[in-house]
């Protein structure tokens, strides 16, 4: 079968499948009703909830601190105000790739410049998620250690401070391994599918041998 | 106001919907999944619409948004090219010309395309949809000569597709 005889069939089917089947008014307005389920909607759907749950937690969390502040516990709730204004911190760094993906998905860029941006706003959101995992891994660590060793009387004060540094250390690298093999589970396939597009539109990789 | 806005889109979809028949026939291989996959396009036609300011024809606009989402659309299951082989009765069908075999023809081309990756099954479409290299280049977002090269590659690939060589050939 020659080229042009593909082209022939091509439009009879068109055609064909048309008469087979043809949308309505009802059928289209019916699934512009509808929810959006691709991976970037998907990803926009858990950013919201994500900025919620931190939201409400940071501001419950600041105005718990503020209390423990006006109750005399200065350190305690000095640490609770900055980690949860940290908390509160994270949530407006994801509202803006929430917008990133809103503006994102309105436009109607070429398939090139759509995979480029696509991967973009995916490394930006990824990025996010590990530093999120991170910071409050550390926070939290730093914190529940901090108050455990307080409560050893045996301890020398030094050699606490040396067990706290050694966590505040020792937790980003643990806690970004993890998050990082979380984040390539959940999106490291369909980012190298992407890439491999991308890589398919280059002109300059076809002329390479 | 927003009812006609609604109104003018729902017209001009009904009119240019061949597209989003053919997309959905090409990226995907059962039912359920093209019914998946053209509602999802509806859904982001929709959303961008505000974006068609009808500087370019309502049909390439289509195109792009529809493209970008069957792109983007994870499909489960999705069979790689090497899992699939030509059978004699496929390779006779190729080599006929009998308007009786138009039917198996059409599974044959579409078996044919299906052996392409994602890029390729985009550019081959708007080919055989008669368009331009110009406007497809405008629509994938490359340049004509990037598409001259890959419609050839494409071509080649086809061709190997439909008339394979006999073994010891």
């Amino acid at each position: 079968m020659e080229l042009d005889a593909l082209k022939t069939i091509w439009l009879k089917t068109a055609k064909d499948q048309l008469t087979a089947q043809e949308l309505n008014k009802e059928d289209i307005l019916l699934a512009i009703e509808q929810k959006s389920n691709t991976v970037i909607s998907k990803i926009r759907k858990r950013l919201t909830l994500k900025i919620w749950m931190q939201s409400l937690i940071g501001v419950i969390g600041i105005c718990l601190a503020v209390f423990l502040l006006s109750k005399g516990e200065r350190l305690i709730g000095v640490v609770y105000f900055f980690v949860f204004l940290l908390l509160l911190g994270l949530a407006i760094h994801k509202f803006q790739h929430y917008r990133l993906i809103v503006e994102f998905q309105k436009s109607s860029a070429p398939v090139r410049a759509t995979i480029l941006r696509i991967i973009e706003i995916m490394q930006k959101v990824i990025f996010a998620q590990i530093l999120t995992t991170v910071a409050l891994a550390v926070v939290f660590a730093i914190l529940f250690s901090y108050l455990s060793l307080e409560k050893i009387d045996k301890l020398a004060g030094w050699l606490q401070g040396l067990i706290v540094l050694a966590i505040a250390i020792g937790t980003p690298g643990i806690f970004y391994l993890i998050a990082k093999r979380g984040q390539h589970k959940m999106f490291g396939k369909y980012l190298q599918t992407l890439r491999e597009y991308l890589h398919e539109l280059e002109f300059e990789n076809e002329l390479k041998p | 106001m927003e009812e006609d806005h609604k109104q003018e889109f729902i017209e001009q979809v009904m009119e240019s919907q061949g597209i989003l028949h053919k997309i959905c026939r090409v990226y995907c291989d059962d039912v359920e999944q093209r019914k998946d996959l053209s509602q999802e396009i509806l859904i982001q036609l929709w959303r961008s619409y505000g974006s068609f300011r009808g500087d370019a024809k309502f049909s390439s606009w289509m195109y792009r948004v529809a493209l970008n989402v069957a792109i983007q659309h994870l499909r489960k299951a999705k069979k790689r090219p090497d899992d699939l082989k030509l059978t004699p009765e496929m390779q006779e069908m190729a080599s006929s010309s009998d308007s009786e075999l138009l039917d198996e023809n059409v599974k044959l081309l579409h078996y044919a395309i299906r052996q392409l990756n994602d890029i390729e099954k985009a550019i081959i479409m708007l080919h055989l949809d008669e368009k331009k290299h110009e406007e497809i280049a405008e629509i994938i977002g490359i340049t004509q000569n990037y598409v001259r090269v890959k419609m050839n590659r494409i071509k080649e690939k086809l061709r190997k597709t439909l008339n394979p060589q006999p073994h010891g050939a």
